[in-house]
């Protein structure tokens, strides 16, 4: 049995063990992973191959099986970025954070269900499936990783790889009572990710702890020269960084968007953890964001615009096999002209430049909400089936597109139930390259809420 | 993105089958998103969020 051992437990360099761990894992995701409608590739002889070479002993990820978007390409695997119309696709290339795992050591046990092209945060997908969250399996897991928050939080691997263009790793993890990470713009390589928007998708780790999810990371960031946008941070991530504590630290809170615009049950439960942030030894600011209000939807037209660029032809000639969200999505942005597309990257950078600099002036980082409401079921979040459903699955990225659109880190954490028994999050946000500081305050909260005792009773 | 946005006509995706209910709700979306564009200034310098993070990096 494998199930909920991190990735430390799980490290191996034996090649019996790995392989013996693979094959639980590989039955898991067969059983309890497509009971919960988050699998969408299993190659049980690729995997259990890789598990049988032995893992390189002193890698960080030695022998540790993992599952992952299935945006993530590996050679001769699918590649249908959850659409009906890429059915039958199939990979030839290897994702560059795919290669950085197998070097790391990590054995590749498949691919989780993606909202259709990664374009939607409910997790609904008629084609690849919706994924039940584990907690309560009428309840949506949030999307787009929705197969990897599913998995993940019924235990069946320690990680998983997702990627957040407005909030597709923080609100699926948030949903799941997981670690996500939303790593700096340029950190974390995208070249052979099936892309959704070339200026905002970054990848990163869902993960059931603060320790797991900063090992994935320090396994998969850095240079590469195959991704045009990423950037030679030099950046130095530990486990060691992991356990400076709150204290002494600045953190900021936002009442005017953030709180003010999040239902009162999480409002108010964002302000208990900033009081006990404060408890913990660090100083509370008050902060607002002059033009945040702007933020999401600007998000969303670049999202549209660069999608409509990638996506053309597929809509033009294959939107009957698309889902009618997804195409209608794509459609705003198809009318953008190049000139009002440079306006809008080039005010971007200048609302980055501005913001970054006075925000941090004053503080470390900034605690918000993750969802802005309590997280919904599947049906009354199904905005094809039921158009009153429209209106909140458009609130859903108000707190996290801001920053996508600011290109920031930001990292959820897990600090108790719902009314519903659903998990309750805050996201930690903080300046370009500071996911060291965000680790180490999302370590804080980790020890001091005790989530990870917690299991959902899943299957 | 490197390459240009090319923008697409009504009459193109009417001619690719897309319902006329959806081009229609498409244009109005499209049009209030891109009002909010209308009092930035245009992009003179190339200036880019990639830009602002190198900076930060040297800093």
């Amino acid at each position: 049995m494998t199930r909920y051992q991190s990735v430390s437990e799980l490290r191996t360099s034996d090649a019996g063990v790995a392989s013996s761990q693979a094959l639980s894992v590989l039955n898991d995701l067969d059983t309890i992973g497509r009971a919960l409608d988050a699998v969408t590739h299993i190659d049980r002889d690729f995997t259990l191959s890789q598990a049988g070479n032995s893992p390189p002993g002193n890698s960080v990820l030695s022998g540790v099986p993992l599952a992952h978007k299935e945006l993530f390409r590996r050679e001769g695997w699918p590649d249908e970025g959850g659409s009906r119309s890429h059915q039958g696709r199939l990979s030839n290339e290897t994702a560059t954070v795919i290669q950085k795992l197998d070097q790391a050591g990590a054995i590749d046990c498949g691919r989780l269900v993606s909202v259709e092209f990664a374009l939607g945060v409910t997790g609904h997908n008629a084609y690849a499936g919706t994924p039940k969250n584990p907690w309560n399996t009428s309840y949506i897991c949030g999307g787009s990783s929705s197969g990897s928050a599913a998995v993940v939080a019924a235990g069946i691997v320690p990680a998983a790889l997702g990627s957040d263009t407005g909030g597709s790793i923080r609100l699926p993890a948030a949903a799941c009572g997981l670690v996500g990470i939303k790593p700096s713009q340029g950190l974390v390589s995208r070249n052979g990710v099936f892309p959704l928007s070339t200026s905002l998708d970054t990848i990163g780790p869902l993960a059931r702890s603060t320790e797991d999810a900063c090992r994935l990371l320090m396994a998969i960031h850095g240079h590469d020269t195959g991704d045009r946008e990423s950037l030679d941070t030099r950046m130095s991530l530990d486990l060691a960084g992991l356990e400076g504590g709150i204290g002494g630290l600045r953190i900021g809170r936002a009442e005017r968007y953030f709180l003010d615009g999040s239902d009162t049950d999480v409002a108010d439960a964002t302000d208990a953890v900033i009081g006990e942030a404060e408890k913990l030894g660090g100083e509370i600011i008050p902060v607002s964001i002059p033009g945040i209000e702007s933020t999401n939807a600007l998000n969303f037209l670049i999202i549209a615009t660069e999608a409509a660029h990638i996506h053309r032809d597929t809509v033009l000639n294959s939107h009957q096999q698309m889902n009618e969200q997804t195409v209608m999505r794509i459609l705003a942005g198809m009318f953008t002209s190049d000139a009002e597309y440079r306006k809008l990257l080039a005010h971007r950078a200048r609302y980055a430049q501005q913001t970054i600099a006075a925000l941090f002036e004053n503080i470390d980082l900034l605690i918000t909400p993750v969802w802005p409401f309590l997280v919904p079921t599947i049906e009354a979040s199904d905005a094809g089936a039921n158009p009153d459903a429209a209106p909140l699955v458009q609130r859903i990225g108000h707190n996290t597109r801001p920053f996508n659109f600011l290109g920031l880190p930001a990292v959820t954490v897990p600090v108790g139930l719902d009314r519903n028994g659903l998990p309750l999050s805050v996201q930690l946000v903080g300046r370009p390259f500071s996911e060291r500081l965000l680790l180490r305050c999302a370590r804080a909260f980790e020890r001091h809420y005790s989530f990870w005792e917690r299991k959902p009773d899943v299957l | 993105m490197t390459e240009k946005p090319t923008p697409v006509t009504e009459e193109k995706l009417a001619a690719a089958g897309l319902p006329d209910e959806q081009i229609k709700l498409a244009l109005k979306t499209s049009a209030d998103l891109l009002t909010l564009l209308e009092d930035l200034p245009p992009d003179t310098d190339g200036l880019r969020l990639l830009d602002i993070y190198e900076s930060e990096i040297s800093s």
